[in-house]
C-alpha cells in the first residue's frame, strides 16, 4: 500500500538540555481521510506538521510525503493552513487569490470567490484593515480552495466565532476530493470529532495512539473529547 | 517561479524604493541650489556669507548617507520577514526551491541598491556641474573645457573616462550584489541563535564587515607598494589594481556569501 505520510523515527530536539519536541515518531498515514491529530499545547502536534512542511529540519529520523522528503514537488500537493497569520499584510484580498493562483497550478480562482462572498469579505480590502478572525477566515479559504493530496490546518477554529465554525467545518468537508487526507490539529475536538475518520494522540513528543474514531468511541464507549480529557487530564 | 517570485518582490519593494529616491531628488536639488550659491554668490562680507548654502549642502550630505543606510536597512528588514518571520510559513511552503527563494530577492534587490548607487553618483556629479559652468570664461570654448576636464581626469586617475566609468560600474555592481548577500548570509546566520536572532544578525554583519575590511587592506597594501615607482604613486597601475582586487574579492566573498544562505536556508531551516 502506498502512504500519503510516512514517518520513521521522527525525532526533533530544540534544545538538548531539555526533552525532545518529538521523540522517534513513526507512523503511515494512508490517502483519503480525515485524521484528527490531537494532544495538549507542547505534546509536538506543531513541530510534527512543520517537519512534514519542511520548515524545520529533523534531528533525526526522516518524514516523507508519497515517497519523497519535503521538496517543492511535495510542497505542491500540501495545502497547509498554520496557526499564525503568514500572509502579507499590506496585500489585497483580491492579490492573494492572484499571487495562490500563480504559485498553485490547483488553485481556484472561482471557488476562493464563492467562499468569500459567502462569507461577507470584501476583496478589494487590505489584509491589515480586517479584523484578526476574518483574516483567519481568509487563510481558511485560500487554502481549502486549492484541489490538493493533503490538507494540513493547523488551529483552524481557534481564532473564529462559533457561527463561522459551522461555516468553515462545512467548507473543510465539502472542498476536498475523496481522494485527499486532512489532517487536523485542534484542542476544540467536541466541534470536529464527528467529522474523523482517524485520530492520532500525541504526549510529550510520543505517540499515544492512532486508531479509527468509530472504533475508539465503541471501545471506551465515550466520546473522543470525553476520552481526551480522562487521557491528558492533569 | 523564479519570475513569478521576482514580480511579487518587485511588487512589494517598488514604492519603498520609489520613495527612498524620491529623497535624493529632493535633496539633490538643495544640493544643486547650495552649490550654486556658492560657485556664483557673492562675497558681503558677512563672517558666514554662504550660511544657508551651508545648510542646505549640510542636509543634501544627511540625506544622502540616510537614503544609502535605509534601502539597506529595507533589503535585510525585508528578507528576514519575508523568509523568516510568519510570512516565512507560506514563502517556505511554495513549490520553489530556496536557491530561487534567495535569488528572486538577489536580483530584485541588488537591482533597486544599483539604481539608489546610481542615483547618488549623479546627484554627486550634479552637483559639480554649478561649478563646471563657472569656469567657463576661462576657457575659450565648451569643447576646450570639456577635453581639459577629461584631460585632468586622466591625470588623477591614469585611465581615460570611458574605461575609468566602465570599471567602476563593474566594481560597483560586483561589490553591490556582493553587499546584498553579506546581509541575506549575516541574516541566516543570526537564525542559528535560539535567542535574540536580531541581535545576532547585527553581530554577524559588523563580523563579515570586519572580515570584508581586513580582508580588503591586506589585499590592498602590496598592489599599493608595487604601484610606487621613484617615491611617487603610479595611479594608472594603483587603480587599475584596485578595481582588479575588489572586484575580485567582492566576487569571492559574494560567492560564500551566496553557499552559506542557501546551506542554512534548505538545511538548517528552523522557523520559529
Amino acid at each position: 500500500m502506498n502512504y500519503l505520510i510516512e514517518t520513521n523515527g521522527l525525532y526533533k530536539s530544540y534544545d538538548k538540555t531539555k526533552a525532545p519536541a518529538l521523540n522517534g515518531l513513526t507512523l503511515k498515514i494512508p490517502h483519503g481521510r480525515i485524521i484528527g491529530l490531537l494532544g495538549p499545547n507542547g505534546s509536538g502536534k506543531t513541530t510534527f506538521i512543520k517537519l512534514i512542511n519542511g520548515l524545520i529540519v529533523p534531528t533525526a529520523g526522516s518524514v516523507t510525503i508519497n515517497g519523497l522528503g519535503p521538496c517543492p514537488a511535495t510542497k505542491a500537493v500540501i495545502s497547509y493552513l498554520p496557526e499564525r497569520t503568514c500572509l502579507q499584510s499590506n496585500m489585497k484580498v483580491s492579490e492573494l487569490i492572484g499571487f495562490f493562483a500563480d504559485f498553485y497550478n490547483d488553485f481556484s480562482v472561482e471557488k476562493a470567490q464563492t467562499m468569500l462572498a459567502s462569507l461577507d469579505i470584501d476583496p478589494s480590502a487590505k489584509l491589515k484593515t480586517l479584523s484578526k478572525g476574518t483574516r483567519e477566515k481568509v487563510q481558511l479559504v485560500l487554502v481549502m480552495s486549492r484541489s490538493a493530496q493533503l490538507y494540513i490546518l493547523d488551529e483552524p477554529i481557534a481564532g473564529v466565532d462559533p457561527a463561522a465554525r459551522d461555516y468553515i467545518l462545512k467548507t473543510i468537508i465539502s472542498n476536498y476530493s475523496e481522494n485527499a487526507t486532512i489532517l487536523i490539529s485542534t484542542h476544540l475536538i467536541s466541534d470536529i470529532e464527528n467529522l474523523l475518520d482517524d485520530v492520532i494522540f500525541i504526549k510529550n513528543g510520543n505517540l499515544l495512539l492512532y486508531a479509527p474514531a468509530e472504533q475508539l468511541r465503541e471501545e471506551k464507549g465515550k466520546s473522543l473529547d470525553a476520552y481526551f480529557r480522562e487521557v491528558f487530564t492533569c | 517561479m523564479l519570475k513569478k517570485l521576482m514580480k511579487y518582490e518587485w511588487k512589494t519593494i517598488r514604492n519603498v524604493l520609489l520613495v527612498i529616491n524620491a529623497f535624493t531628488v529632493f535633496s539633490t536639488i538643495l544640493g544643486v541650489i547650495a552649490m550654486h550659491n556658492l560657485a556664483f554668490g557673492k562675497n558681503t562680507g558677512e563672517p558666514f556669507p554662504n550660511l544657508v548654502a551651508v545648510l542646505l549642502f549640510m542636509v543634501y550630505y544627511a540625506t544622502i548617507i540616510g537614503v544609502s543606510f535605509a534601502m539597506t536597512v529595507y533589503i535585510a528588514v525585508r528578507f528576514y520577514r519575508n523568509l523568516y518571520t510568519d510570512e516565512g510559513y507560506l514563502m517556505h511552503t511554495l513549490p520553489v526551491t530556496s536557491r530561487q527563494l534567495v535569488l528572486s530577492k538577489l536580483i530584485v534587490h541588488s537591482g533597486c541598491l544599483m539604481l539608489t548607487t546610481a542615483l547618488i553618483y549623479i546627484s554627486v556629479c550634479s552637483l559639480i556641474v554649478p561649478f563646471i559652468i563657472s569656469l567657463e570664461n576661462e576657457f575659450a570654448s565648451f569643447s576646450q573645457m570639456a577635453s581639459a576636464l577629461l584631460e585632468e581626469c586622466r591625470d588623477i586617475f591614469g585611465l581615460s573616462v570611458p574605461r575609468l566609468l566602465l570599471c567602476t560600474i563593474t566594481t560597483l555592481g560586483i561589490s553591490t550584489i556582493s553587499g546584498v548577500l553579506s546581509i541575506y548570509c549575516s541574516v541566516s546566520l543570526g537564525q542559528m541563535f535560539r535567542k535574540h536572532k536580531i541581535m545576532g544578525s547585527i553581530l554577524c554583519y559588523i563580523a563579515i564587515l570586519c572580515l570584508i575590511q581586513t580582508l580588503s587592506t591586506i589585499l590592498l597594501m602590496p598592489q599599493m607598494i608595487s604601484s610606487m615607482s621613484g617615491g611617487r604613486l603610479n595611479m594608472e597601475i594603483y587603480f587599475k589594481s584596485v578595481f582588479l582586487t575588489t572586484g575580485v574579492i567582492s566576487m569571492f566573498l559574494g560567492i560564500i556569501f551566496y553557499l552559506v544562505t542557501l546551506h542554512l536556508m534548505s538545511k538548517k531551516l528552523n522557523l520559529d
